[in-house]
């Protein structure tokens, strides 16, 4: 009898265990297994693009095509949601640039779908024509398309030519180390860009040029880049900016209180704080964020796309892809946003649409005085920012802004540039312990 | 009679296997299927196969080979130190005819404390400007970096042998408990001196303790990775680098095959380790 109740406990756990894996695989194929998934922990750019194509495919192509927005409470979990199931074959369809993973490593593993490849299995035109070249093929490594950049900003920098000038500096003949120079020589209080937010990312820009992903290399043992890194540690150093600045934000870049600003990336942003600047008097000049021996012109994708190498329904993502760079939605989200898309009629668009009728002393109507700054500025403003975005030849994969906060920036090399902007850790012990990190992390 | 018998006997197998099959099935969904799927994908990179070049990448990986080199550093070092210095405690906590249940239990208190609060601690003691440092400068030596340094390892070493060293302690006082005393008391009537009893009898004695000892402490040295994740993050220094960080960075990476191989390598080093052991235990055990 004891025996007959041992076996008949036994096969009790045996079906309780099989029930509930059972349970497990009915759990996994979801209702919505064919749709195309976006992991999100807030609602950013992505969702809003991705709400507006649901909608579209609802009008013009069927409901299938529709993409699923799967929302999570924190960046944490979702990122470990990410791993562990693009681990196991699937995960989440589309990626965003702004979460905070490894993407040059996920290039580099292939676990990302290289575009060009799918274009050509299903000859599709997402229309990268109408792209910029310059912001669109900068993201190409050897020929292989794993990021689609849909809004970009160019990496200048706003200032006044009076304000250079108080540091003996023109526009035409500006550099970061003569700066530096002159800042550390005028020992005046100064705000090098507003926020030390700004500055941070400065430093993390600063680095990044002396890491090459794609052949697994750092340069940080070098004297260029010991004597660089003296130069912008000491700019960042005697920063002394407060959060006042931007109370008075065009007074103080116009009187140099403020030494440079980084603009919203649109059109419509530039032409305002031009406006402003010419209208207080002052000449307004982009600089360019520091460059590496002066090199080219460069931008960064403030949203963009990667594509998971799991996805089953590949053929899905194409017309997702042409949408977002299509007219229609870079035009509304470059309005709405203000972003500079990188379809070339959408920019044309949005440069034509930049209001230059500004009303600077706030008495409800807009003066002759007025407008005519407001056009000289605007004028000024399109040219400037028209020549950069001509000679763009490089295209980094993260926005300036949220520099800090990236996957490298954040979890490799964050806490030892905290210690070294800190003054914790020596110039030496800093250069060691960043080679180090950084490559352990390239070659890993 | 002997039909009965083993209709008996197949009733007894079929319920003890009964009864095994729950774990059985865990075990296999849980480790054995994972490990077989681990093997497979170390051969594949995306959907193709590419047989063992994922391992022959691996040995030609510089922060593979580091970490293989600091693992293997942290093993051969670390367990023999605790063993050595767990045994010697437990001789003379066994030349005491009676130790209090206090005493006993609190060299589990290393094992049972959160790591978190530890770590709190182990940063005040080895910081640049810590206990160990101050005691260091008061007797006018330099200040030693224990958290970027070659001394990063010898801190881990450390801590691995403070935290498990009582429960290896607790282990080896049973061990040597169960040694019957009047095999003491003949070796003695015999002339066997101190050293001779310790290397003739008791060590011989306690060899299927000391096997669990050896098990156990492997099993803790991989454990260490949590104490050195706590204190240096994702991205320890160079002298601490181990395969644990390794394997855990390809995982947020996402390099399976890269991951899938490492672990192989851990296992297969793990494996062999135990088997040697396992192997010596088998020739040079005299408990029975």
């Amino acid at each position: 009898m004891a025996k007959k109740s041992k076996i008949i406990t036994s096969i009790f756990i045996c079906v309780f265990i099989s029930i509930t894996f059972c349970g497990c695989l009915k759990n996994d194929a979801s209702a919505n297994s064919d749709r195309i998934k976006y992991y999100a922990c807030s609602e950013d750019s992505i969702c809003d693009i991705i709400n507006k194509y649901n909608n579209y495919c609802a009008e013009h192509l069927d409901k299938s095509y529709q993409i699923e927005i799967v929302e999570f409470d924190s960046q944490e979990d979702m990122n470990l949601k990410i791993s562990t199931e693009v681990m196991s074959g699937g995960g989440p369809d589309i990626l965003s640039l702004s979460q905070k993973l490894p993407f040059e490593k996920f290039a580099k593993n292939e676990t990302l779908l290289d575009i060009n490849k799918l274009i050509a299995a299903y000859d599709y035109d997402i229309g990268l024509g109408d792209c910029s070249s310059a912001i669109m093929n900068a993201e190409e490594l050897d020929g292989k398309r794993y990021f689609i950049p849909l809004f970009y900003s160019p990496d200048v920098f706003i200032s006044t030519e009076q304000t250079l000038k108080k540091y003996n500096l023109t526009s035409s003949d500006f550099s970061f180390k003569a700066l530096s120079h002159e800042l550390s020589d005028s020992k005046s209080t100064y705000s090098l860009l507003g926020g030390t937010d700004y500055c941070l990312n400065l430093f993390y820009s600063f680095l990044d040029q002396y890491i090459d992903y794609n052949s697994g290399s750092a340069e940080f043992n070098t004297d260029e880049f010991s004597e660089n890194l003296d130069c912008i540690y000491s700019l960042i150093k005697n920063d002394s900016s407060d959060e006042n600045i931007y109370y008075f934000l065009y007074e103080n870049i116009n009187n140099g209180a403020s030494v440079l600003y980084k603009a919203m990336p649109s059109f419509d942003s530039l032409v305002r704080t031009y406006s402003f600047l010419e209208y207080l008097g002052g000449s307004p000049v982009l600089v360019n964020n520091y460059k590496r021996g002066g090199g080219d012109d460069s931008a960064s994708v403030d949203v963009g796309l990667a594509f998971n190498n799991n996805c089953k329904n590949k053929d899905k993502l194409l017309p997702f892809i042409k949408y977002c760079l299509s007219y229609d939605l870079q035009k509304d989200l470059s309005i709405e946003c203000l972003y500079l898309p990188v379809n070339r009629r959408a920019m044309d668009y949005c440069i034509e649409l930049t209001n230059y009728e500004k009303d600077f002393d706030e008495d409800s109507s807009v003066s002759d005085m007025e407008k005519a700054v407001g056009s000289r500025a605007r004028s000024a403003a399109i040219k400037d920012y028209k020549d950069i975005i001509n000679s763009i030849s490089e295209c980094n994969l993260y926005r300036f802004d949220s520099l800090s906060e990236t996957y490298f920036n954040s979890s490799v090399i964050g806490d030892i540039v905290n210690k070294y902007l800190k003054g914790d850790i020596s110039k030496e012990k800093f250069i060691r312990q960043l080679t180090a990190a950084t490559e352990i992390y390239l070659t890993e | 009679m002997k039909k009965k018998l083993l209709k008996r006997q197949h009733r007894e197998y079929l319920a003890a296997f009964l009864f095994l099959l729950p774990s059985l099935i865990g075990i296999t969904v849980f480790y054995i299927v994972p490990y077989i799927i681990c093997c497979v994908k170390s051969l594949y990179v995306g959907e193709y196969f590419v047989g063992f070049k994922n391992y022959t990448d691996l040995f030609q990986n510089g922060t593979f080979l580091l970490a293989l080199k600091n693992t293997a550093i942290f093993t051969f070092t670390a367990i023999p130190i605790l063993m050595v210095s767990s045994f010697l405690i437990a001789l003379f906590l066994n030349s005491f005819k009676k130790i209090s249940s206090f005493f006993r239990s609190s060299f589990l208190i290393p094992v049972v404390a959160p790591i978190a609060s530890l770590v709190c601690v182990w940063q005040l003691i080895f910081d640049d400007y810590g206990a160990v440092n101050g005691l260091l400068n008061s007797l006018g030596l330099n200040t030693v970096e224990f958290f970027n340094s070659e001394f990063s390892m010898v801190m881990i070493v450390f801590i691995y042998v403070w935290k498990y060293c009582g429960f290896c302690v607790i282990l080896f006082t049973a061990g040597l408990a169960n040694v019957p005393p009047s095999l003491y008391e003949s070796a003695r009537l015999d002339g066997a001196g101190s050293f001779k009893i310790l290397t003739k009898i008791t060590i011989p004695m306690i060899t299927p303790t000391t096997f669990f000892v050896f098990l156990m402490e492997i099993i803790y040295s991989f454990k260490i990775f949590r104490e050195v994740f706590a204190l240096f993050g994702n991205y320890p220094n160079e002298n601490v680098y181990f395969l644990q960080n390794f394997i855990n960075n390809n995982y947020y990476n996402l390099n399976y095959p890269r991951l899938s191989s490492a672990s192989i390598i851990l296992s297969l080093f793990i494996i062999i380790i135990l088997l040697v052991f396992f192997i010596f235990e088998r020739r040079h055990s005299f408990a029975e």
